[in-house]
């Protein structure tokens, strides 16, 4: 049922009453006219999504805000066309259609966040983000279809196999009738990767630019370990072509520095209070992460990427940037030791990361601490280690998503102070400002 | 706040895009325009106003597609305070119609599709067009009383279902992310679904039953009472008889078109058939006899009405309630609501269900005897509309055969008076009541015995100037009309010592279920007999075969007449066609609707036992429903990152596990290793090949675009031979146990 059908119901029982009162037939007549329709837009509906079988292919990943194509066969194996049929691609939507009440409930809670931060098109964006790709198709007839279109991630994330939703109120849409048929295997969404021109990793060391590493790379062939089939994110200068020649493939080289990190990147990111769902300060820092490893990752190395896990922090090593991509695209806020929900994330908890992160990287290498915890949380964790870690720390600003920011409040934050003295690069990812921009501007540097 | 509050529900509440489809405005339209005619072809505004409108919605609409695009702020204004002024005419116009609730409602609409129509913008404002168009033409519906309404329905019916396809593609067009559009029109489709919903809407017609309603808010009333004269005389005026007191010394010449019974006496020596012409149409819930007058005095040869003065009602103000002086209050009543229009010129007596109660009726003034027969000023003219709220006797025959006190002399002397007659008739009497203990059970005997013994006929021979009617009725002629049934059974009554009368009118009519009214035709007129009852006063009884009593509570029900439709359809085939399938299709309707009485009549009796566990199982399904609802709604959303999302995350899951055995054999899995040369290493160490094809198979799942599913089955199976052989590696000599091995 849909709108509609309430409607052509609602209407034909109210003749109904006024019929059943003042003894006219014809009322009668027009109320059952109403009910016919929703009757036949039912059955409609209910022949037009039968034996209709629908195979959906897609990439298995992709990158958040990036288009990828999705290609649908629609098979129509009944003997009849099929008209107006509907088709819903759920694969970045939950699919549960709210009742009354948890709608109420939600416009209540925007209405709130709307008094609350000023925001109103906060309400309008989760809307659009929830939007389905609908693809309407006007004939089927018996045979196959083939309908391609682009569709884009909204979110980073690990996506269950995507659900389309076949629905159909024949030629009037009087009703709607429903089928939801599921596509063979999920979508992973990597985390958009911002290109950046050059980021510190270590305060000890010189600036890294992408173009100095480049030209140092070739200096690097005595470090040279050996070969491997090419997988996908290595860069072509690293192909072994007369390996990939010899073995029909392509191979490409290996470096010693590849295989044992000389970096450790750790996501201290917990659940933010002011945003929208695509765009908060976790999500944020997720992107930086992105970014910092995409950069590492041409620069001949990955880093380490150190995560929440098992009750506390875990540091994983993945062989590929697409590896650490998925880490992120998987990353999910630490939770409160009681399970209760998210936690805030303390000067403690911060301060277990980092010595994780100590304890899995060879000693003396960067680390870079992507956070959104309160910047005195995150000083004072770093301060319970002295000089001993060395690198970067990203932090991303969940005030900066709230309402009453405004930008000039960071070059005069007083929390800057804190940092002071401490062997780490201090960056800052604020709401509204370009990625590139934040990663490449520290805002002290000591070393 | 109030300003953010505002500014909050402006932004979520923008108006939608505005509707391009020319194809879609037009229709809807069209389906406007069609029930602007039928409200004003039915009397629900005069032509000059109807034409207004049309213009009015036609300018509108054309403006409204013109100006899709802008705010049109000033417009809206505008249209906000001629709809209030639009309102407060509704309102005033309320007041002067209390009993008739049509006229000001249709006007309200007619001028609200007007207003409206300057402000359609969006699908959303011209599906309630539509819907607005389905109440104007429901409300024309309601005034129309005959099958007429059906060449104004099937137009907008036609026009309405072409806007519902056009605006539901127009919805999915604009909705859509990718459009794949036909090449072919929708003809076909669209055609077939009419046909369709052809059955289906007659299907739900007949299904749907006709409930009560709220009777009493409408009360329907011509406004003619100039045309009818102030000051009138004791006598009924039959317009097909000169107007005479007595009964005539040789029979009333016989007029098909009027009933001879409609008069000062009731001639039972008139002969002829009556035609098929419909005289009245009437509103009710159900169906009773439309009674006109009764007749105390048995002549032998006809009926008269002795009481020569009658009691003069006046009110200025509606209803006038229609009492006698010394009448006996009557127990268990039930109020029902007719109202009658009326087709062909007709006497001057209210035609009415037994007991009329509250007329309302064009004048002040009405006229009532003590059998309770309302005499109106002038005759019933052809477009006449009155109103009766009657009092229906809700007595059951058990409550009758309970003798309450006894008969008053009064009565006895005027209803039991009998001519000389011949002692035969007294006698069969007592053979027909004999056994029978009360007053009920002999009048039912009796009134049984005339409908078994005597055949109906309305071309029954003649009898003699002065020949006393129920002798040759039930002695010589031994068949006879409705006249002579009633007139026999009330005069055997009589001989018992019973008080009878004859009562007259029409019979309720055959129901049209597609107007809803009842259709009253001359061959409707009709006779019966009404016996007193101590305490219950004058019950109605039927004699006449192929008739039941009216106060029977059985032949009341019309919840299922909608199967009369069939009836119709019966009679409209059997003029075009055979005979037989009009007959065929009758008998199917009234089979069907008898046979849904019964089930209704039974799914009721159940429910009158069972209803605690009727309602004890709806409560606890309710509770289920919603308890199921509660745990789905607070049941943790899904992960964002579930431990297997498809062959990529499953092969590494496999690998691993792969490792973990080779690991426990010896062989691990260098981090500088890639999986190829790990793989290689695990075939030199097993002495196999699986090393490398499980290799092979991972980085395939792994890294590839698109992930076979039957990779993934050879992985775990080369996984498992290799886990098995790393067993044996540890241990020698056993063997990993599967699932299927036998123990």
């Amino acid at each position: 049922m849909n709108r509609r059908t309430l409607v052509f119901i609602l209407v034909g029982v109210a003749l109904l009453l006024i019929g059943a009162t003042i003894k006219s037939g014809w009322l009668y007549l027009v109320a059952s006219f109403l009910f016919g329709i929703a009757v036949v837009g039912i059955l409609a509906g209910w022949i037009a999504v039968r034996k209709i079988t629908i195979t959906r292919d897609a990439p298995a990943e992709a990158f958040e805000g990036k288009p990828f194509n999705v290609s649908l066969r629609l098979n129509n194996g009944g003997r009849f066309t099929r008209r107006l049929i509907m088709i819903d691609d759920l694969q970045f939507r939950s699919g549960r259609r709210q009742g009354p009440l948890a709608r109420a409930r939600q416009q209540r809670a925007e209405f709130r966040e709307f008094i609350r931060t000023g925001k109103a098109l906060d309400a309008t964006e989760r809307a659009g983000d929830d939007d389905p790709t609908l693809i309407v198709v006007e004939e089927l007839p018996p045979g196959e279809l083939e309908v391609d279109y682009q569709m884009s991630a909204p979110k980073r994330g690990v996506y269950p196999p995507a659900r389309l939703r076949v629905a159909s109120g024949g030629v009037l849409g009087s009703a709607e009738m429903r089928k939801v048929r599921s596509a063979t295997h999920g979508m992973t969404i990597f985390p958009t990767v911002f290109p950046l021109d050059s980021f510190r990793f270590d305060p000890r060391a010189e600036l890294a630019a992408t173009e100095a590493i480049e030209s140092s790379r070739k200096g690097i062939g005595n470090d040279y370990y050996g070969i491997r089939e090419y997988s996908p994110g290595d860069s072509l200068r690293h192909v072994h072509w007369r390996s990939s020649a010899r073995m029909g493939k392509l191979i490409v080289k290996e470096y010693e520095q590849e295989l044992r990190p000389s970096a450790a990147i750790v996501l201290a990111l917990c659940r933010p209070e002011f945003g929208s769902p695509s765009r908060n300060s976790l999500e944020d820092g997720l992107r930086a992460a992105a970014s910092i490893i995409s950069l590492q990752e041409s620069l001949g190395s990955l880093p380490m990427v150190v995560h929440p896990g098992g009750g506390g922090f875990e540091a994983a090593a993945p062989p590929t940037a697409f590896g650490c991509y998925e880490l992120l695209a998987r990353y999910q806020a630490p939770e409160s030791p009681a399970g209760t929900g998210p936690a805030a994330l303390s000067s403690s908890t911060l301060a277990r990361a980092i010595a994780d992160a100590l304890d899995a990287i060879i000693p003396g290498s960067a680390m870079i601490v992507v956070t959104n915890a309160p910047p005195l949380e995150a000083a004072a964790s770093l301060e319970m280690f002295g000089d001993i870690p060395a690198g970067s720390m990203v932090l991303v600003l969940d005030d900066s998503y709230g309402p009453r920011w405004e930008d000039s409040w960071l070059d005069e934050a007083p929390w800057l102070a804190a940092f002071a003295g401490l062997n780490m690069n201090l960056y800052a990812v604020v709401a509204g400002r370009e990625m590139r921009r934040c990663l490449s501007e520290p805002l002290n540097t000591i070393g | 706040m109030f300003e953010r509050t505002v500014e909050y529900y402006r932004l979520i509440n923008k108006p939608g895009e505005p509707e391009g489809s020319v194809g879609f405005r037009f229709a809807v339209l069209l389906t406007v325009l069609v029930s602007v005619v039928a409200a004003v072809a039915y009397g629900g505004a005069a032509a000059l106003t109807g034409f207004l409108v049309a213009m009015g919605v036609i300018a509108g609409s054309a403006f409204s597609y013109f100006t899709r695009k802008r705010q049109n702020l000033l417009v809206k204004a505008v249209l906000s305070v001629l709809l209030i002024a639009v309102f407060i005419l509704f309102w005033a116009e309320l007041g002067g119609s209390i009993h008739d609730l049509r006229y000001p409602l249709i006007r309200l609409f007619l001028w609200l599709q007007v207003l409206h129509s300057f402000d359609l913008p969006t699908r959303r404002d011209l599906d309630f067009s539509l819907v607005s168009a389905a109440i104007l033409m429901a409300f024309a519906g309601a005034m129309s009383i005959s099958t007429d309404f059906l060449l104004l329905l099937l137009p907008f019916f036609a026009a309405g279902l072409a806007s519902l396809y056009l605006g539901h593609r127009s919805s999915l067009r604009s909705r859509a992310s990718v459009l794949v559009p036909s090449k072919r029109s929708p003809g076909k489709g669209l055609v077939l679904a009419c046909l369709v919903l052809v059955p289906v809407t007659m299907g739900m017609f007949m299904l749907l039953p006709r409930l009560p309603g709220f009777s009493g808010y409408y009360l329907p009333v011509s406004s003619s009472a100039g045309k009818i004269p102030t000051a009138f005389g004791p006598l009924i005026n039959n317009p097909g008889f000169a107007t005479t007191d007595k009964l005539p010394a040789t029979p009333l010449p016989y007029n098909p078109g009027v009933y001879f019974g409609l008069n000062n006496f009731l001639d039972l020596r008139v002969r002829g058939t009556p035609s098929e012409v419909t005289v009245m149409k009437v509103r009710s819930n159900s169906p009773e006899y439309w009674r006109a007058t009764a007749f105390d005095k048995y002549l032998g040869n006809g009926w008269e009405n002795t009481e020569k003065k009658r009691v003069e009602i006046e009110s200025s103000d509606m209803p006038l309630s229609i009492s006698y002086p010394g009448e006996n209050q009557r127990q268990g009543t039930s109020d029902l609501v007719q109202t009658f229009f009326i087709e062909k010129k007709l006497p001057n007596t209210l035609f009415a269900a037994y007991i009329p109660r509250d007329v309302y009726f064009p004048t002040s003034r009405l006229k009532v005897d003590s059998m309770m027969s309302v005499l109106t000023p002038g005759a019933l003219d052809p477009g006449l509309v009155y109103t009766v709220v009657s009092e229906l006797s809700d007595v059951s025959p058990e409550m009758l055969r309970v003798g309450y006190g006894n008969i008053p002399a009064a009565v006895s002397d005027r209803y039991c008076q009998l001519p000389p007659m011949s002692p035969a008739v007294a006698d069969l009497t007592t053979r027909v009541v004999s056994g029978q203990r009360n007053e009920y059970d002999c009048v039912q005997a009796i009134s049984e015995y005339l409908k078994k013994t005597y055949p109906y006929d309305l071309n029954v021979a003649r009898q003699g100037n002065k020949e006393n009617t129920v002798e040759f009725f039930l002695f010589k002629a031994k068949r006879g009309f409705c006249e002579h049934f009633a007139s026999a059974m009330a005069v055997m009554c009589r001989t018992m010592g019973f008080p009878a009368r004859v009562a007259v009118g029409y019979d309720s009519g055959k129901y049209n279920s597609l107007t809803g009214y009842y259709e009253v035709s001359a061959s409707d007129a009709h006779a019966w007999v009404e016996v007193y009852f101590p305490a219950w006063g004058w019950i109605p009884f039927d004699p006449t075969p192929g008739w039941t009593d009216p106060s029977s509570t059985a032949t009341r029900s019309t919840t299922w007449t909608g199967f009369n439709l069939m009836q119709n359809i019966g009679n409209a085939l059997g003029r075009v066609f055979p005979s037989s399938w009009g007959r065929g299709l009758k008998a199917a309707g009234l089979a069907t609707g008898r046979a849904f009485k019964a089930a209704a009549r039974g799914v009721a009796g159940f429910v009158g036992v069972a209803w605690p566990a009727i309602i004890a199982l709806l409560v606890l399904l309710l509770a289920g429903f919603g308890l199921s609802r509660l745990r789905r709604a607070r049941s943790p959303a899904p992960s964002r990152g579930p431990p297997d999302t498809g062959p990529r995350h499953a092969a590494a899951v496999v690998f691993e596990r792969m490792t973990r055995a080779l690991a426990r054999a010896g062989i691990v899995w260098r981090p500088a290793q890639t999986a190829s040369e790990f793989g290689a290493a695990v075939d030199s160490f097993l002495g196999t090949d699986l090393g490398a094809r499980a290799a092979e198979l991972f980085n395939g799942l792994r890294y590839s675009a698109e992930p076979a599913q039957s990779d993934l089955e050879q992985l775990r199976q080369v996984v498992g031979r290799i886990e098995d052989a790393a067993g044996a590696k540890e241990n020698p000599g056993s063997r990993r146990r599967r699932p299927g091995d036998i123990v």
